[in-house]
């Protein structure tokens, strides 16, 4: 473990997500490549999901960049510009960089899953949605 | 392609026990385990018994009607002639005192208890274990009065490492197929376990990468790759294929009838080609229509909105999570799961 710093910053927290991760969602793993700290790993919804590869980035006081991989995601209500998945609403205040990603983010992301694959099925987002106007922007 | 995963997700818990009888084969089973190791007539060792079978494995469709145990017997039973332990462990058995109607019989390697209140029924082996749990056991024939060897723990744990390192898609594809066979083949049907075996040794082999595919492109794969790797036998008359058991090498389809195999090749033909048609459909709907061809249209649902509706109404009561990812209304007794923080999605 030991990686406790980031851009010669001290960020004491990490560790204990790492360890978190490891625990909790162990298909996870920690990278830290060109500057950038993120997991990759794989989460499945149901038994009849497929298995999506994930990347979710870490971004110490912001709020973590989550992506996936494979397979291929259709355009949907619930991606940022950047093809980011928009798992909150941010002026709800649901996630902090004090809470742990096990907790909140790979849940909710998930959760996410399941709602797409729904979406896909029915165009029903089955999640609680937060409606808003305008440019969508995350945190 | 529309993989209509939670269409599959529907057909896969529609073709699942009802809950009544996925509590006899949790309880009846576990009282005749601990009635065992705890009568001192039968000579049992550590660890006692197993359960084996498709419902230890989690491959069962429609109702659990059977399950099997291996009762782990003290090796000084090898002297002794299968049918004299069989005898032994079916008057122990006969012993055990219930309220229920139970009948109990022999059987060439096990003893057979019939619990006929419940329609429920168990399959006792005895085993020796020469060298442990995670070797070959010995089980009884009477017929050939001989113990022959045997690797259903085996067996069971290579299945659960081949599904976990396949995206979790083997079990569900074994499920899908023998619901298949219930469901296309009332007569000359295959046995379960060479259905299993065919998938096993598939996906063993690496012939279908499950990476980052749903259960429909999986399975569209299965029947096409089963059929071609059989094809060749329909040329020959007298034919039919080998089935490897995936521990112990031998044919486990050594009774399959020429007859019985051609008409499990029509099927399968006809199968995959559906399947081939759902997978390229442009429009949902006939992809839907293909799809009931094969599992039947009281099990693969036409629409899945209200499932989607349940599933909104489930995920504001409060759901859980496990370490795959499998989202759940309970918190696993087996596993780690966490449960998701209420929140809202960003907006539409």
């Amino acid at each position: 473990m030991g990686q406790f710093f980031w851009s010669g910053k001290k960020t004491p927290d990490l560790g204990v997500q790492i360890s978190r991760m490891k625990s909790f969602f162990p298909s996870f793993k920690y990278h830290r490549k060109f500057g950038q700290i993120f997991w990759l790993g794989t989460l499945q919804p149901t038994e009849s999901s497929p298995d999506y590869k994930i990347k979710i980035i870490y971004r110490y006081k912001k709020s973590p960049k989550v992506f996936i991989l494979k397979p291929d995601i259709l355009d949907n209500p619930h991606l940022y510009p950047d093809k980011s998945i928009c798992l909150y609403f941010p002026p709800d205040g649901s996630w902090t960089y004090k809470l742990m990603i096990a907790d909140t983010i790979v849940p909710w992301l998930s959760e996410w899953l399941l709602c797409y694959e729904l979406w896909l099925d029915t165009k029903i987002w089955p999640g609680e949605e937060a409606p808003h106007k305008g440019k969508k922007e995350s945190d | 392609m529309f993989t209509l995963s939670q269409y599959f997700n529907n057909l896969l818990i529609n073709i699942s026990p009802p809950k009544d009888r996925i509590n006899n084969a949790e309880t009846i089973p576990a009282e005749i385990r601990s009635f065992l190791e705890e009568n001192d007539d039968l000579k049992t060792i550590d660890p006692y018994s197993r359960l084996i079978g498709s419902y230890a494995r989690k491959t069962y469709v429609g109702d659990i009607k059977d399950v099997d145990i291996l009762v782990f017997v003290d090796n000084e039973y090898e002297g002794d002639s299968p049918d004299f332990v069989l005898r032994h462990l079916k008057d122990i058995l006969e012993n055990y005192e219930s309220q229920l109607s139970i009948e109990v019989s022999p059987q060439r390697r096990s003893i057979h208890m019939f619990f006929k209140s419940y329609d429920f029924h168990l399959d006792i082996v005895p085993a020796l274990l020469p060298n442990g749990i995670e070797n070959e056991v010995l089980i009884p024939d009477k017929s050939k009065e001989k113990w022959l060897k045997s690797h259903p723990i085996g067996y069971g744990k290579k299945l659960s490492e081949l599904n976990s390192k396949n995206g979790q898609k083997v079990i569900p594809s074994i499920r899908l197929l023998k619901h298949w066979r219930d469901f296309h083949m009332i007569y000359k049907r295959p046995k379960s376990y060479w259905l299993e075996c065919m998938i096993f040794h598939k996906l063993n082999k690496g012939k279908v990468q499950t990476e980052g595919k749903s259960l429909a492109e999986v399975f569209g794969e299965l029947t096409d790759l089963i059929y071609e790797e059989y094809k060749e036998y329909l040329s020959d008359y007298e034919k039919v294929p080998w089935i490897k058991d995936p521990m112990l090498g031998n044919n486990v389809a050594t009774n399959w009838e020429r007859s019985h195999f051609e008409a499990f090749m029509n099927r399968m033909d006809e199968t995959r080609k559906w399947a081939q048609k759902a997978l390229e459909a442009e429009e949902k709907e006939e992809a839907v229509k293909y799809w009931q061809k094969i599992f039947g249209i009281d099990f693969f649902p036409t629409s899945v909105e209200d499932y989607a509706k349940s599933t909104s109404s489930m995920l504001k009561a409060g759901a859980f999570v496990n370490s795959s990812g499998h989202i759940a209304t309970n918190k696993s007794r087996d596993e780690i799961s966490t449960d998701i923080k209420l929140h809202r999605f960003y907006g539409k």
